[in-house]
């Protein structure tokens, strides 16, 4: 395969794969009028888990509309933000029967299956920072027990810590639409995060989880022959590059 | 959380006493707690790999025990009970109804679940991973009570198995200490052998840091052999020294 049509063939991807998750970063802020509203109108602006019940539908969508890539999506809150629990997730996973279905967390500090949110990355950075991002791919133990990325879009109440939507990507749909795309294996052709960590690829040597290296500038040259960002409607909220890796 | 209990033996006799055994184990160390809902006993039988009739007996002793109730009606269903906690007594009289094999063969799971764990953590465990492995080594190196150390110890090994970035080990790591952990500290913390413990723990982080895989491999099942030899010993010195209680 010539340098050009390689060329070419990362540049598909790259689109392809920002496409499909700027459409779920899409359906994720299309949700947040409605739970700021709700918010707002509660009794002193501290609503109840309860509250939130009317917005099933609309997450449970999110879930139905991305044939396969959104896994699971939902609402993680931010400490004191709802009156009746300190944290809660209103989320909504793929069920056996393809039905969706409540994704029950432990939120007992004293469980070694406690969910500490709070302390996990695709909470903390995006809520951190103010602004949505793509994290993972990472080991979801206690939530989905998966590995998986998140897409998290932050929010902040009138009370309480910053909240966040988000939505779990199913890593192997995201292979397949990768290595539908690169169709070709005459090279190692790999999507890395910011953290240098394959998402997924379509080699072996480096499959999804294996540290490469930092995704700065210098570091992707010295890493990849050619290589290109994802490109989103938002620059930033999808930190990753796909890239041909240098042969050696 | 229930599927990860599975690995227990599913055969032989009193099979539905190992179970709720294994339940036991489960809520002993933080699995399941206080409140928690039972999956539907199909889904649960199915889950744990035994005949609803097994399952059922199983959840008839642990109601008799006090560490189920059932409540009837919408809503209703199996629940673990708030008595649910294991007292050192019972822990100790659990522990002293294994065998020398049964616990070198635990000893062994867990040396070679963690030695693959340590050598892919050092290949895969970025930054985050690592501060969150090393938040939890700190916890359980302040840990003073028996309960408290077996929670930090198992979260602290199960943190290793998601900075590997394996969910296949993970859970295996889970079920290796939901077993195990029931087992460990009932002869009563002592200072050395939390700060021995404590102190491996910290190697093991260093060696992933340097991203040194053998070291990592090395040093992780270093350290359950030799948790799995202390219990081996206390096992042996209770056998051969105390009499069998009626």
């Amino acid at each position: 395969m010539s340098p050009e049509q390689l060329s070419r063939i990362i540049r598909t991807t790259a689109e392809l794969i920002g496409t499909r998750l700027d459409a779920v970063f899409d359906d994720l802020n299309s949700l947040l009028p409605d739970i700021v509203r709700i918010a707002e109108d509660a009794p002193d602006r501290r609503p109840a888990k309860a509250d939130f019940e009317p917005l099933r539908p609309q997450l449970q969508a999110i879930i139905a509309r991305h044939e396969g890539l959104v896994d699971g999506a939902g609402i993680a809150f931010g400490q004191d933000v709802l009156r009746d629990a300190a944290s809660w997730l209103e989320w909504w996973r793929v069920g056996h029967g393809g039905e969706p279905e409540f994704a029950a967390h432990v939120f007992n500090p004293d469980s070694i299956r406690y969910y500490d949110y709070s302390a996990m990355s695709w909470f903390q950075l995006p809520t951190t920072s103010g602004h949505s991002l793509a994290m993972g791919p990472y080991i979801d133990s206690g939530g989905t027990d998966l590995n998986i990325v998140t897409l998290a879009v932050p929010f902040q109440t009138a009370e309480g810590s910053p909240s966040a939507l988000g939505a779990d990507i199913c890593l192997p749909v995201l292979a397949s639409i990768f290595l539908k795309s690169v169709a070709s294996r005459d090279r190692a052709v790999v999507l890395l995060n910011d953290g240098g960590r394959v998402v997924t690829s379509n080699t072996a040597r480096h499959s999804t989880g294996t540290l490469l290296s930092a995704a700065d500038t210098s570091a992707l040259a010295a890493l990849f022959e050619d290589y290109v960002p994802v490109p989103s409607a938002v620059p930033g909220r999808i930190p990753w590059h796909v890239g041909i890796l240098k042969v050696g | 959380m229930i599927a990860q209990l599975r690995g227990v033996d599913a055969s032989g006799a009193g099979l539905s006493d190992r179970i709720s055994r294994q339940l036991e184990s489960a809520i002993a160390v933080g699995l399941l707690n206080d409140g928690d809902k039972l999956p539907p006993e199909n889904v649960l039988a199915e889950q744990l790999g035994v005949s609803s009739i097994t399952l059922r007996q199983s959840l008839a002793e642990m109601r008799l025990k006090g560490l189920v109730e059932t409540r009837r009606g919408r809503g209703g269903g199996s629940f673990i009970s708030g008595k649910a906690l294991a007292t050192p007594e019972q822990l100790l009289s659990e522990f002293r109804r294994r065998s020398p094999e049964d616990l070198r063969d635990l000893g062994d799971l867990a040396a070679t679940v963690a030695a693959g764990v340590g050598r892919r953590a050092a290949l895969r465990a970025d930054e985050q991973d690592l501060r969150r492995s090393r938040e939890l080594a700190d916890r359980f190196a302040r840990a003073s009570t028996a309960e408290e150390l077996r929670r930090t110890d198992s979260r602290f090994h199960i943190s290793l198995g998601v900075a590997a970035q394996s969910r296949r080990l993970t859970n295996a790591t889970i079920q290796v200490h939901s077993e195990l952990a029931a087992l460990m500290w009932i002869a009563g913390p002592s200072a050395g052998s939390v700060k021995t413990a404590s102190e491996e723990h910290d190697a093991i982080l260093d060696a992933i840091e340097r991203r040194d895989e053998e070291a990592a491999d090395r040093l992780s099942a270093a350290h359950f052999e030799r948790e799995s030899e202390t219990l081996l010993d206390f096992f042996l010195e209770l056998a051969t020294t105390t009499p069998e209680e009626a």
